[in-house]
């Protein structure tokens, strides 16, 4: 259309006021991106096979200090609150009952991108990057492959990577580093 | 932004819960257009004085005859509540006490752009054709025209007009005739 429409921002504590007048609900799927209320594209089965397999493999892998949250939502600042496909955060559960997780108690974010993938790259990774989140994976349906950001700094990722096949590669989970072999995350069969 | 971000839409119920609930509130200077809330442009100081003029010169034509109402929204969909410079509506005023005008209680609607001439043009005149506003003007500030519109018909203006400072322009409105030179509009 050409034309840039300036549409008013909404801050977290409005969003979460428009979920408790009942505005907007769960049911509407949505996330807060930018001060923009986004509606989450629909997750079809590929999607959700990504979801669960991250989530058993990590849920065999670490302990209780590091809990895994499938598609919860985390605040980045004022104006970003949005619902990652996979979260690795400090645990227990219990520190999260009167708020959600800060990019300081956030370790890994993973987001599925199957139509999403423009999106995912072109909004996501830079929102992550300023808010400080130390490490974020996109899994590239499609293609096959994880792209790989890590390492923020001035509201960027330094070191970029897209892995595919037989790949491994090193994540850091504060103190701990655990070793990912790329073809148990992305083949069908293993 | 190469990305085009597909965003969340609200009617014009769930628009005035916010208000009721203090989420937003007027001094958010805000209108709902096609579910989105957008912010309006900074009314300066040339954008306020045409529309005081124009105010001024419809009082004298029609004094009470109809509902002039400058900076006030009028509903015109589920998913739009737009806050037109001025609406002229059916009489009387009172009228409105529980509503905003309708498009079939509204006669004509005028936006003043300064500024914000494309938006006027691409976005605000398909809506307002869209919900059938009888007649549109858009009064262009900086190129000295006024752009009329009318014979809303399928999201279009069948009839689009220009007219230049040296034009008189005919205005009829619940059937009377009025000739209102364009210098006078745009003095």
């Amino acid at each position: 259309m050409g034309l840039i429409l300036k549409q008013d921002l909404i801050n977290v504590e409005q969003y979460h006021k428009m979920f408790e007048e009942g505005i907007i609900t769960e049911r509407d799927k949505t996330e807060l991106i930018n001060g923009n209320i986004i509606p989450m594209s629909p997750k079809g089965s590929r999607h959700n096979f990504f979801i669960n397999r991250l989530n058993r493999l990590f849920g065999k892998i670490l302990g209780d200090e590091i809990l895994v949250c499938i598609q919860n939502s985390i605040q980045l600042d004022n104006l970003s609150e949005p619902e990652p496909d996979v979260v690795l955060c400090m645990g227990p559960e219990e520190r999260y009952w009167d708020h959600n997780p800060s990019p300081e108690e956030v370790f890994l974010v993973v987001e599925v991108a199957h139509s999403s993938l423009a999106f995912d790259k072109k909004i996501k990774i830079p929102l992550y990057a300023q808010s400080g989140i130390p490490e974020v994976w996109i899994i590239d349906v499609e293609e096959k492959q994880l792209i790989v950001a890590k390492n923020p700094q001035n509201g960027r990722y330094q070191d970029l990577a897209t892995y595919r096949g037989s790949d491994t590669f090193e994540c850091k989970l504060g103190e701990s580093t655990l070793p990912i072999y790329v073809e148990k995350i992305l083949e069908k069969r293993i | 932004m190469e990305v085009l971000l597909k965003r969340h839409t609200l009617t014009v119920e769930q628009y005035h819960q916010m208000f009721d609930a203090g989420i937003i509130t007027e001094r958010d200077k805000v209108e709902l257009i096609k579910g989105e809330i957008i912010d309006m442009s900074p009314i300066g100081n040339r954008h306020s004085h045409y529309v005081g003029q124009l105010t001024d010169i419809f009082y004298e034509i029609f004094g009470r005859g109809v509902v002039i109402r400058g900076q006030m929204p009028i509903q015109l969909d589920n998913l739009s509540e737009p806050e037109p410079d001025i609406a002229l509506c059916l009489p009387p005023r009172r009228r409105y006490i529980d509503h905003s005008p309708t498009p079939t209680e509204t006669l004509l609607v005028v936006e003043v752009s300064h500024t914000s001439l494309g938006f006027d043009q691409q976005i605000k005149l398909p809506l307002y054709a869209e919900a059938g506003i009888p007649e549109l003007w858009i009064l262009d500030v900086e190129g000295q025209k006024l752009y009329v519109s009318k014979q809303p018909k399928d999201g279009q203006y069948l009839s689009q007009k220009t007219y230049t400072t040296s034009d008189t322009l005919p205005v009829e409105i619940q059937g009377t005739l009025h000739q209102i030179p364009v210098s006078q509009i745009l003095e």
